[in-house]
């Protein structure tokens, strides 16, 4: 029963970690000039930041056992909101965000009520609320890609600047502090609060929860709305980085999110979500794919490899599970 | 399909062994067609092992088996089809498909198997096979239904004519009356006794003995793996004969239960029922420091009782005070503010976070004792309180970091006790608490539970077994069809009795 420090057991708790190593080192090897330096390093950081960031709601959500498919679109819905509400509709830049946040949040929690009132599966729930986003953020911007200088495709005019603070967010230094932030907030929050620990019981075991006294539907609905605030503030960031929104902005984070989160499950030998693992994930990620391109890698096969690295993720996080059993 | 010479099933000698646990010794027995045969006895007595046997789910049996006095083989389910035997389980929605519809369910054999060629359905065909079984059966199911739009009784007819299709010249019923109301149950009768008619021999697994009396013409009584023997249904045969057989010669346990004072009523219900009517006309009481049986067979509404007391099924009806004050959970959390504590039948879904640490499962009820600024948790205080329970509960684990999955059955029970030691519980609720755990673990479960009512604690305690339940309480509830049919002073009463008012047996006033 004593718990043995085996290389399997390294492995399957450290094996990101490990991963990480040796991407470096092959990269250093394979492309010396190219990457191994500080900018490259900062650009790495900085290229994770958004992703990470979007992907500490994943988490939340994984951690809590509900699968919520809409989170990357509220992320475009929460960057339109935040940049529009200044220039179109002359608000501060603080009140702005609050307010994006805020709506967001309210998607969330139409997203809960829908899972624990009327007991959709989580996933269908926010397959559905996905498009209805999506057709929102079109409708609401026209049809039309945002740009905060110019005015909107239905005609509302530019009332205020979007401050220079704003766009600041979406550049080095600040963008990578802002996602060290969230992450080291996240990790407080699940890993160290009462609030944190009871998502991760209703994770594991919603019926055991509510037997224990945990009001699980709340419970739920604290993740989701968590989750689309971090989605809200990646969101943001997108259009602070771009200057602009695009109605797909937010979705081509789904995938990288959820596989940063995934691959994070095994991270510390946890087997579930975590913001740190999540971190790492998305490490791992962005060092992938940056070195590649270091090394000269044809971009359009990159995907490949991602792909690889998830599954494999998985692979071993199943493993880990079933050696639990 | 008509078949006018009787068929005989003889099982000689056949036993099973799985680790540890001697299933089936040296059992035989001879099953007819056109009549049918009761198997009963105490869970676990080896009921179900047998008809596993005959089902050819239990490969590894020794002993023979006979066919019209011809050695059979049944080491898998199509052996046994091939011989004719069919069988329905308890769960049927297992083994029905729910999206296909019920003629399709019928004539899975038929589609899986016989389906020539390009794999074409003739549907017209299907259908009109299909319902003409349903009619020579007597029943009223639309062929086109879905499987899923059923009620229960009627996804045991569809699994009971799917059998039919398969030629089964004998039908074994693995207590299929205990989710049935009495309505559905009579239902159910007349088509045993039209497959009796059609020569089909029906193996009857049943807690219910007076419904046995009704439909069977023998009843075999098993034991801790063994026939005991064996009885004509004559007119002169009795619930109480059977009931003799079924306990044999029970040994008492000893459990020390001094050391308690009975105190003020903690807990009182007056005609209490679920919304659903799962449960009905409760009316229990209990006092501090008592320890309250409810007996009952598999099915009778125990741990429905439980959960509605518990707030699990929501609001109630009739009156429910606890602590002198009447009160209507909506939920678990609601019930345990009152001061009520469950330990669940079903330990690895309900009871316990198999994933989590031995310490994380230990605090989850109380974690706001731990939880200050921010609601940061003292982890230092959390693992304090976890390794003091750990030492007074003595639970078997390497660390309080251990994952509680890898524990024994007897230690995951430990913890989901010792998770309410430290909240404001007064009331505990134990369901079926030793339900897979092995001796020596029973013992010190029983030994805890006396330790609480030492403390002032009320208890109830949930177990389908009279043996336990005259072991541990002072008094106990007999529950069948979902309500109390008597309520028995352990000390002036028997397992007999017990058993008597748990196979629905009234008093003869």
């Amino acid at each position: 029963m004593k718990q043995k420090v085996t290389v399997k057991s390294l492995i399957s708790k450290g094996g990101i970690v490990f991963a990480i190593i040796i991407a470096f080192i092959i990269f250093s090897i394979g492309a010396p000039k190219a990457f191994l330096n500080a900018s490259n390093m900062v650009t790495i950081l900085k290229s994770i930041s958004i992703t990470t960031v979007i992907a500490m709601g994943a988490t939340i959500g994984f951690a809590t056992g509900v699968f919520d498919l809409s989170f990357a679109t509220l992320a475009t819905l929460g960057g339109a909101l935040g940049v529009t509400f200044i220039a179109w509709y002359g608000m501060p830049m603080p009140v702005a965000m609050i307010a994006a946040i805020a709506v967001c949040m309210l998607v969330g929690a139409v997203n809960a009520i829908v899972v624990v009132k009327f007991h959709v599966t989580a996933f269908l729930a926010t397959l559905a609320m996905q498009f209805v986003l999506d057709g929102v953020i079109m409708t609401y911007s026209g049809g039309a890609m945002i740009n905060p200088k110019v005015a909107s495709a239905t005609g509302q005019q530019v009332v205020r600047e979007v401050p220079e603070a704003f766009w600041n967010m979406g550049a080095s230094p600040w963008i990578i502090i802002i996602m060290f932030v969230c992450v080291i907030l996240v990790e407080l929050f699940l890993t160290y609060t009462k609030h944190g620990r009871i998502l991760y019981m209703v994770g594991s075991n919603n019926d055991a929860a509510r037997l224990s006294g945990i009001k699980i539907g709340a419970y739920i609905g604290v993740a989701f709305c968590l989750t689309a605030v971090f989605s809200a503030l990646g969101g943001m960031l997108i259009a602070a980085r771009s200057g602009t929104i695009a109605a797909t902005a937010g979705s081509t984070f789904l995938m990288p999110a959820i596989a940063a989160a995934n691959i994070g499950f095994s991270f510390g030998g946890r087997g579930k979500a975590n913001a740190v693992g999540t971190f790492v994930g998305a490490a791992l990620i962005g060092i992938v794919e940056n070195g590649l391109y270091a090394m000269a890698f044809p971009y359009y096969s990159i995907n490949i490899i991602k792909g690889l690295i998830l599954l494999l993720a998985l692979i071993m996080s199943a493993a880990t599970a079933r050696a639990q059993e | 399909m008509e078949n006018t010479s009787r068929n005989v099933i003889e099982v000689r000698g056949v036993s099973i062994e799985f680790p540890g646990v001697k299933a089936l010794q040296d059992v035989s027995c001879r099953f007819e067609s056109g009549k049918a045969k009761a198997l009963i006895g105490a869970n676990g007595a080896g009921k179900s092992t047998l008809m596993k046997v005959l089902a050819g789910a239990n490969p590894t049996y020794t002993g023979e088996v006979y066919f019209n006095g011809r050695k059979v083989e049944l080491r898998n389910p199509v052996d046994a089809k091939n011989q004719g035997v069919g069988i329905v389980y308890q769960e049927v929605d297992s083994i029905l498909t729910p999206n296909l519809s019920v003629a399709e369910n019928i004539m899975t054999d038929y589609l899986v198997y016989e389906l020539k060629g390009l794999g074409i359905v003739n549907w017209n065909k299907l259908n009109r096979e299909a319902k003409r079984v349903l009619d020579e059966l007597g029943m009223d199911i639309n062929v086109k239904t879905l499987v899923s739009n059923l009620t229960l009784a009627q996804k045991q007819m569809v699994v009971i004519a799917r059998n039919m299709v398969q030629n089964c010249r004998f039908l074994i019923l693995d207590e299929p009356t205990a989710p049935l109301s009495q309505k559905e149950t009579e239902t159910l009768f007349d088509l045993v006794r039209r497959l009796k008619k059609k020569n089909c021999g029906i193996i009857f697994i049943s807690h219910r003995l007076n419904e046995l009396f009704e439909i069977c013409e023998e009843i075999a009584v098993m034991k801790d793996g063994k026939m005991v023997g064996e009885r004509q249904v004559d007119g002169v045969l009795k619930i109480d004969d059977i009931v003799q057989m079924m306990l044999g010669g029970a040994r008492q346990l000893d459990l020390d239960k001094s050391g308690r004072t009975i105190g003020e009523t903690v807990l009182k219900t007056v005609n209490l029922g679920d919304r659903s009517g799962r449960v009905h006309d409760i009316n229990m009481e209990i006092r501090r420091g008592e320890i309250v049986g409810i007996s009952g067979l598999v099915g009778a509404g125990k741990t429905e009782l439980c959960k509605t007391l518990f707030g699990e099924f929501g609001k109630i009806q009739g009156e429910y005070t606890v602590k002198g004050k009447k009160i209507n959970p909506g939920s678990p959390a609601d019930a345990i503010r009152e001061g009520l504590a469950l330990i669940p039948e079903e330990r690895r879904k309900e009871g316990i976070f198999i994933e989590e640490s031995v310490n994380r499962n230990l605090s989850v009820v109380t974690l706001k004792r731990y939880s200050g600024p921010l609601t940061f948790i003292n982890r230092k205080k959390e693992l304090e309180t976890a390794k003091e329970k750990i030492g007074s509960l003595m639970i078997m684990t390497p660390t309080p970091n251990q994952t509680v999955g890898l524990l024994s059955g007897g230690n995951q029970q430990k913890v989901t006790i010792g998770k309410w030691l430290d909240s404001n519980a007064e009331i505990y609720i134990f369901d079926e608490p030793t339900k897979g755990i092995d001796v020596g673990a029973k013992n010190e479960i029983y030994k805890l539970i006396v330790q609480l009512a030492r403390q002032g604690k009320a208890v109830i305690y949930t177990s389908s077994e009279q043996s336990e339940i005259l072991l541990v309480s002072d008094r106990t509830y007999v529950m069948y069809d979902g309500t109390i049919q008597a309520e028995l002073e352990t000390k002036n009463t028997t397992e007999e009795e017990i058993l008597f008012y748990s196979t629905g047996g009234t008093k003869a006033s």
